[in-house]
């Protein structure tokens, strides 16, 4: 037991634990809350701040909770980090180092590999590209991985379903073609 | 006193996926070529869970009266809206490895660069309020 405590506190999650969690803590939120998770439409929310309602603003502003709670996340994260209870190197499969290797990646360190993440020219341009289009998608598309794939298809929402077999099949697009060149920049 | 609440709920679910590593750029490539079953795991295990949620819920919602009962609404079906949207959505998540809830969490654990993503975000959130109407359903 103790054994075990040691283990959830200082390293990482299988996915038996974490995944039913997100679930626990999605049913948690609408049962607490009557909301439904979601974090994209946060984008809308800080938009809105931006944009004055009228009407240049062709949405309906109906909630500010994910405001809150996304603020939430980065504490979430920073308290974490602060406290060093993260994981210094991920267990990812050694077929799928080797293919990243040899794609030109060699900082296999972090959450996230430096040489991406990184304010230089012109890994910058990729991220801030990468991000519109999470946007412009999420947004089109009513939801993000949160929203559409977990609280939409446990509901077996039909949308949900079309979205999340949408976001596969730009994720491979991007593994396989887009991927392979950025990381050769 | 609410607001408090969703700040908390937000520290929970950060520390639940960068404790699961679905915050990671590596789990996310290791996703899509389909080398673990990691990421698969923990998505299928979440929608298992919340599947199961959803439907006591709806169980519950039948004998109890109607102010009392946990608002369910599925996202309305705009076809062309959710597949095009959904891939627009995939091409970024597997360029920057992470989705909207990791943007929040990576800024937390003071991977700056991470603002970048948020900032291309909210300029796309932006950009697709502005075309709204103009665009396929």
């Amino acid at each position: 037991m103790h054994e075990l405590l040691h283990q959830l506190i200082y390293e990482s999650w299988p996915w038996y634990i974490g995944g039913p969690l997100i679930g626990i803590f999605a049913i948690s939120i609408l049962l607490l809350e009557r909301k439904a998770l979601g974090v994209s439409s946060s984008f809308d929310q800080f938009c809105a701040v931006v944009i004055p309602a009228g009407e240049k603003r062709n949405f309906l502003l109906k909630d500010t909770w994910q405001i809150w709670f996304v603020f939430g996340m980065v504490l979430g994260g920073a308290i974490l980090y602060f406290s060093g209870l993260t994981t210094e190197k991920i267990a990812i499969a050694e077929s799928t180092t080797a293919i990243l290797t040899q794609q030109g990646l060699t900082d296999f360190n972090g959450y996230v590999p430096s040489e991406l993440y990184s304010f230089a020219f012109p890994q910058v341009i990729v991220l801030v590209i990468g991000g519109f289009v999470i946007g412009f998608g999420a947004r089109y598309a009513g939801g993000c991985t949160a929203g559409h794939s977990i609280m939409g298809i446990a509901q077996l929402a039909p949308s949900s379903i079309i979205s999340t077999i949408g976001f596969f099949i730009g994720g491979l697009f991007s593994t396989y073609l887009i991927v392979p060149f950025i990381l050769g920049l | 006193m609410k607001y408090v609440r969703y700040i908390f709920y937000g520290i929970i679910f950060a520390i639940i996926l960068i404790k699961v590593e679905a915050i990671s750029w590596f789990r996310i490539q290791e996703m899509f070529h389909f080398q673990s079953f990691h990421m698969y795991g923990v998505l299928f295990s979440a929608i298992g869970v919340a599947l199961i949620g959803v439907q006591l819920i709806k169980g519950r919602n039948k004998s109890v009266e109607e102010s009392k009962q946990i608002p369910l609404s599925k996202k309305e079906l705009r076809f062309k809206a959710n597949l095009i949207g959904g891939i627009l959505f995939g091409l970024g998540w597997a360029i920057t490895g992470a989705c909207p809830g990791p943007i929040y969490a990576l800024i937390g654990l003071n991977t700056f660069p991470a603002v970048m993503v948020l900032l291309g975000a909210l300029l796309g959130t932006y950009v697709y309020l502005s075309l709204k109407n103009k665009l396929p359903n």
